[in-house]
């Protein structure tokens, strides 16, 4: 069975072609299924570009209002996940080009106290937290979307071309140059609390 | 042992980009030196420990998100011209409706031959029989035609008679022919 984007099988995106076909009908349940089923990747890629909470969920949001806006012009037989990615890495370099120079670091996941953790461990995962989102701050944007992309998304080198709208010769480049720049920072941190 | 590879082709390795020749060369090169090995290894737990420490969106955040945009969807606009027509509709209806109960549909009959014309008919006054029924009644609630009569007199045009539900409303027919029937 071959996996298409974001490991969704051909199954689930019959029903997401049908699904677009109610939206640009006007069903608005039809749309806000779309919005349900895409909602976590959008938001999580948002998250880890823009590295703020509340600028995160106005970029995500502003995806799906595109997305309303140009459902009409929407081949349904495209893959939705692609335009999704691109159209969230797209938002996001508007807002970090707006944005001031000094990113607030506000990312505060709540999933992290409320997993049944004990008040130690709920500390430690805080911390391990806060020293990923500084490494992946200390990317440029071009790298960060690489890296988000390739390795906490887990698209291919090929699709992370076609998201970015670059040739993979850029992106392995910004792979390397991010990777090597994740592991200096980490391993500095990590020896550093030790 | 040959020399050793640039940080990026290891990260690059590491995260299986690298294909065909220059993957077997970092191979060979790998079997050999434990130093680039190590480094290897940290690129991976540093991929491991990231995806390890970055916990997704929670569920107040996703309903946030939809809520907002569901919000900010643009709501159709009533259609003007729908409203208008629809007005308009109803009120020619409604005419129709007022129009036709006080004038029931009159029903013409189609003249036996072809000579039959219309022609002006003396004043229902002038016709006793007519005249009796003057006298308005109150609307009934059919409509329609009751019945037909001829009505024929010597030195008179014949008339056909045609009563209807409404004793308000009576139908005069006259031909110009007095001798046909």
């Amino acid at each position: 069975m071959t996996a298409t984007w974001m490991g969704a099988l051909p199954m689930e995106q019959s029903l997401l072609r049908q699904l677009i076909a109610f939206a640009k009908a006007g069903n608005a349940e039809a749309f806000e299924r779309i919005i349900v089923l895409n909602e976590r990747m959008v938001l999580r890629v948002a998250q880890r570009l823009l590295l703020n909470a509340e600028d995160a969920q106005d970029a995500a949001q502003e995806v799906f209002l595109r997305l309303h806006r140009n459902l009409k012009r929407f081949d349904e037989c495209k893959d939705l996940g692609a335009w999704l990615y691109r159209m969230t890495v797209n938002i996001c370099r508007d807002r970090l080009r707006r944005s001031k120079p000094h990113m607030q670091l506000d990312l505060v996941a709540d999933s992290l106290t409320a997993s049944g953790r004990n008040p130690e461990e709920t500390v430690e995962a805080a911390q391990q937290y806060s020293l990923v989102l500084a490494a992946l701050a200390g990317l440029t944007p071009r790298e960060r979307e690489a890296i988000v992309l390739r390795d906490l998304e887990g698209n291919s080198t090929e699709e992370v071309a076609a998201i970015l709208g670059s040739s993979e010769t850029t992106v392995r480049s910004q792979l390397s140059t991010g990777r090597a720049k994740m592991r200096t920072a980490l391993l500095a941190q990590t020896r550093k609390s030790k | 042992m040959s020399r050793h590879p640039e940080e990026q082709s290891l990260a690059l390795y590491a995260g299986e980009d690298l294909h065909g020749p220059e993957r077997r060369a970092i191979e060979q090169h790998l079997l050999a030196c434990a130093q680039c090995r190590e480094s290897v290894v940290e690129f991976r737990d540093v991929r491991s420990y990231v995806l390890a420490s970055l916990a997704g969106p929670c569920g107040k955040d996703l309903k946030a998100v939809r809520q907002g945009v569901m919000e900010r969807l643009p709501i159709r606009q009533p259609r003007r011209f729908f409203w208008i027509a629809a007005a308009t509709s109803f009120t020619c209806l409604l005419l129709i409706f007022v129009a036709s109960g006080r004038h029931p549909a009159k029903q013409v009959m189609k003249p036996i031959a072809s000579s039959h014309k219309l022609s002006v008919v003396p004043a229902p006054s002038a016709i006793p029989a007519i005249a009796q029924n003057r006298a308005p009644k109150r609307r009934p609630r059919r409509t329609g035609l009751l019945n037909v009569e001829l009505i024929a007199q010597a030195d008179r045009t014949p008339v056909i008679r045609m009563n209807t539900y409404d004793p308000n409303v009576v139908i005069l027919w006259a031909s110009s022919e007095r001798n046909e029937q």
